[in-house]
């Protein structure tokens, strides 16, 4: 667990996720008792089988579904106490959705970040200008700014989704499968952008099926098995084995070394 | 997003401009065509507020043209603006001012009025029917309709739910409406399928005004909205992390479709394609889908569409006059088909 008490900025508290049924019928619970901490300015990667239950975890930690038991707290603050714009102020989120608009620029796109901050029919002024470009250039689409959506490939796409997320302006960024769909440059691009962020002093939380790529690169995993959520450095879990009860039943192992899966037993 | 001066930005004030010269051009061309020929120099000077050299084209100009054309300037508007917030928070490419089934609800109103209600009156009442009882049968049909989808939003929360029940609402009442037209007698028959032909020529000095009143508020709504559109572009799981409560948004947008639709179909009858073809114009035309550009822009598109299939219903040179509702769907049923078959070009 984190040792640093004071510089929590998420944490939950017996936590237990899954989806709410209508009245009278019983709720389908994922997982049970989730104790996590993420400390400001760090760098996690949640890690999990399909069907873990990921996704389930991002979307009620940004208050995307509601928690079936539990408290979510930010900042010595439950979740539940926020208004909308407090809580989009805090937060922000980039998901696995694919946008169906292609008819915005990416400087709108980017702009769209500033909606909690902005007037009521959205006028940005110059602070939110000033942001807009600061995030754009840190994904480094400073020269695409003008291009439509359409136009731009998956990978300026998700920067641009990022950039979004940034002009937001808050403490926690949390990202669902950032690295999916994107090749193999785009990814480690994603990774590093992330890196930087949290360097930076933003907490970032982002799943992801790239052990191997992002073991060196994070602070924490939070690491999802089947009797639980195991939150902890990349070192100790290497320590302790913990990669192991990642795939339970298949042929896949850890190789401590190597830092990566191997099959074979 | 608004006045942000940006490259990208400043050239979709061209053709707002440009557009709405054009809506100006449209709207003299309407008043100048008509049954009745009336030289274009006594037209100008007739609008000019001077005296013409006949009472009668005066008449002709003020009392007939001028409301026509623009119901047909307000019904275009409306109906686009409708259509433009629906595709928008369906995120479906195909909604249009109609998916609520609020044109299906006005049908049964005034279904019910003219098929059912009538019978009891003296048969030469059915006939005399003022213009009134069918705006308010039609405007409490559609009300009905748009109070179920309400009822429904606030209680789902999937959007694709709702739109499947707005369709079958719909569907309910224009099986009712079916039940009654089966039933009813022939000349009520005819009046009930005028109405739903589409009319822009119907409506009178007075009742213009309130439809004027019904689409300032509606569009009040819908400007006031322009920000929330622009966020549900991102789906509304990103709204919703942007800050955006879903349901009393969706609400809002629901209020002022269900206005500016449910006024129109009122006063006009349900009249297609509009809504559904002007906001892929508009996105054609201005390259954005925000809507700070986009809502202006389908306000003047929906408007001019609207005077161009009012002259072409007028069949220039003819002294008869199409119905609105197969001139509107003749002009944009092919430009759905187009739409459909660039389906990848076109996004929201």
């Amino acid at each position: 667990m984190e040792k640093e008490a004071g510089n929590i900025l998420l944490k939950t508290v017996g936590l237990e996720i899954g989806f709410k049924k209508a009245s009278g019928r019983k709720n389908i619970s994922l997982i049970k008792d989730i104790s996590l901490a993420a400390g400001r300015g760090k760098l996690i990667a949640l890690i999990g089988r399909n069907g873990s239950g990921k996704s389930t975890l991002l979307r009620t930690l940004m208050r995307l579904q509601p928690q079936l038991s539990g408290t979510i707290l930010l900042a010595n603050r439950d979740i539940e106490n926020y208004t909308r714009r407090d809580f989009a102020m805090q937060t922000a989120f980039v998901s696995t959705e694919a946008l169906s608009t292609g008819n915005l620029s990416v400087y709108e796109l980017v702009s769209l970040g500033r909606f909690p901050y902005t007037n009521w029919i959205g006028k940005v002024r110059r602070e939110d200008r000033e942001l807009i470009d600061s995030s754009l250039e840190k994904v480094g689409l400073t020269d695409l700014r003008d291009k439509m959506l359409a136009e731009v490939s998956d990978g300026e796409r998700q920067r641009a989704m990022i950039a979004r997320a940034l002009a937001q302006d808050t403490e926690l960024l949390i990202l669902d499968e950032p690295t999916a769909f994107l090749d193999l440059p785009n990814k480690y691009e994603v990774i590093r952008l992330l890196k930087d962020l949290a360097a930076q002093g933003k907490t970032v939380i982002f799943s992801t099926h790239d052990l191997n790529m992002v073991i060196d690169q994070v602070d924490k995993l939070w690491l999802m098995t089947e009797t639980g959520i195991i939150d902890d450095s990349p070192e100790a879990l290497i320590e302790n084995n913990a990669f192991n009860s990642l795939f339970p039943g298949s042929t896949l192992s850890f190789d401590k070394g190597r830092k990566q899966f191997v099959t074979g037993m | 997003m608004v006045k942000t001066i940006n490259t990208s930005q400043g050239y979709r004030f061209l053709p707002l401009f440009i557009m709405a010269l054009l809506v100006l051009l449209l709207f003299l061309l309407d008043v100048f065509i008509g049954s009745v020929n009336i030289p274009f120099g006594e037209s100008l000077k007739i609008l000019a507020g001077g005296s013409s050299s006949s009472h009668e084209w005066e008449v002709i100009i003020f009392s007939f043209r001028v409301p026509r054309a623009l119901t047909a300037l307000l019904a275009g508007m409306a109906l686009s603006v409708s259509g433009l917030q629906m595709q928008t928070v369906f995120r479906n490419p195909l909604a249009g001012p109609y998916v609520l089934g609020i044109s299906s609800g006005a049908s049964l109103g005034v279904a019910i009025l003219v098929m059912g209600f009538s019978p009891l009156l003296l048969s030469a009442s059915a006939s005399s029917l003022g213009d009134w009882p069918l705006v308010i049968a039609a405007s409490v049909g559609s009300a009905l309709i748009l109070l179920l989808i309400f009822a429904v939003s606030v209680r789902i929360k999937d959007i694709m739910t709702i739109l499947i029940l707005g369709i079958l609402f719909g569907a309910i009442a224009t099986a009712l409406v079916g039940v009654m037209q089966y039933f009813s007698n022939e000349s009520l028959l005819k009046s009930f399928i005028v109405w739903s032909m589409g009319s822009l020529g119907n409506i009178t000095m007075h009742q213009l005004r309130i439809l004027l009143l019904a689409i300032l508020a509606g569009m009040l709504i819908s400007g006031a909205s322009v920000k929330l559109l622009n966020a549900f572009l991102l789906g509304e799981d990103y709204a919703s992390t942007l800050g955006v409560n879903i349901k009393s948004a969706r609400a809002l947008v629901f209020l002022s479709t269900s206005i500016l639709a449910g006024s129109v179909t009122a006063f006009c009858g349900p009249i297609g394609f509009v809504g559904i073809v002007v906001p892929h114009i508009g996105r054609m035309l201005l390259r954005t889908s925000n809507h700070a550009f986009l809502l202006p822009g389908s306000i003047l598109i929906g408007s001019g569409l609207m005077l161009i299939s009012d002259i072409i219903s007028q069949l220039p040179g003819s002294d008869k006059i199409l119905p609105i509702n197969s001139v509107t769907a003749l002009l944009g049923i092919p430009v759905i088909i187009w739409i459909i078959l660039k389906k990848k070009r076109i996004t929201q």
